[in-house]
């Protein structure tokens, strides 16, 4: 079982971990609101990146949705400081993929602060017909982001917690991030 | 001959950290897999320092690195993981492989460049 404050900070984690990813260095006005289910473009040509990140007692599943639109190609293009016409589909996975890496990067990091043993896979594509598979997971909580970058461009995130034993703990928000990215710690 | 070895699944990753290593004159190589970066290294042994994820399809950057140092018998070559994750077990699994240093992903170039060439040395 998860609990209601367990299931409250994860979604506050990944919002923050979106957020994160997402804002980068730019000026970019970067909006993360839950949604419902509804709100997700299930067409063929939406890419889905899942990403798993797993204990001995869960397994979170984070998937991104991204939309083969102009928008998103311009977005990714600039995001990766690439020029619009290098956006192909195989650099739209490549993108996609590393933004959804980067994403539950951070949620990971965040996440060790209160579970010692968690694993991150690597990134890996799925058709959307697969998740009405995850029912059988053992799901405990299931929450949908829509991400809007300057009012424009839309990409979104589903968690999903699949739970094995209880799940219970509070997220201190009020807490630094005490990880400076792209610094080279030396040994 | 390349000065830098650069091991990632993501193709966005090696092409962000190769254009801009290539870009300051640096020459690099590439691997997409810790059994790859083997392969590289054992190929090109004037390769000073790797620059290598951890969490990658057949073999992590970790476990390539243990190699490096117990198949490889290579104690010369600076390694430097850049990944996601920041876990102190992860890293102390790293240390005590012998790797040089750690970065948090996103990648900043000009955060590290003058690092990276020290290491070249």
């Amino acid at each position: 079982m998860t609990t209601i404050q367990a299931k409250e900070s994860l979604d506050r984690l990944f919002k923050q971990a979106i957020q994160n990813s997402f804002q980068g260095s730019t000026d970019d006005v970067v909006e993360v609101v839950v949604v419902s289910d509804d709100d997700i473009d299930k067409s063929n040509q939406t890419q889905i990146v899942v990403i798993t990140i797993s204990s001995y007692t869960f397994r979170f599943i984070c998937l991104l949705y991204c939309e083969p639109t102009d928008s998103t190609k311009q977005y990714l293009a600039r995001y990766y400081k690439k020029e619009s016409n290098d956006i192909d589909s195989d650099s739209l996975r490549e993108f996609s993929a590393e933004l959804t890496n980067m994403t539950c990067g951070k949620f990971n990091r965040d996440l060790v602060e209160y579970f010692a043993h968690v694993g991150m896979s690597t990134p890996n594509f799925i058709e959307y017909r697969s998740i009405s598979h995850f029912n059988k997971l053992h799901l405990s909580h299931v929450k949908h982001f829509k991400v809007e970058i300057n009012q424009a461009i839309r990409f979104h995130f589903s968690l999903f917690v699949s739970d094995y034993a209880n799940l219970d703990f509070k997220a201190n928000f009020a807490k630094e991030d005490d990880v400076e990215s792209g610094e080279l710690e030396l040994f | 001959m390349a000065q830098i070895l650069v091991v990632d699944d993501s193709a966005t990753v090696r092409n962000e950290v190769g254009d801009f290593l290539k870009k300051n004159g640096i020459e690099v190589a590439f691997a997409v897999d810790g059994r790859d970066g083997l392969a590289k290294l054992k190929a090109d042994p004037k390769i000073k320092l790797i620059v290598c994820d951890v969490n990658m399809p057949v073999m992590d950057g970790l476990t390539m690195t243990e190699k490096v140092r117990s198949e490889l018998n290579n104690n010369a070559v600076n390694i430097i993981m850049l990944t996601t994750e920041s876990s102190p077990a992860m890293k102390e699994r790293g240390k005590a492989a012998g790797i040089k240093g750690w970065i948090v992903k996103p990648f900043k170039g000009e955060a590290v460049l003058a690092s990276f060439k020290k290491l070249l040395m």
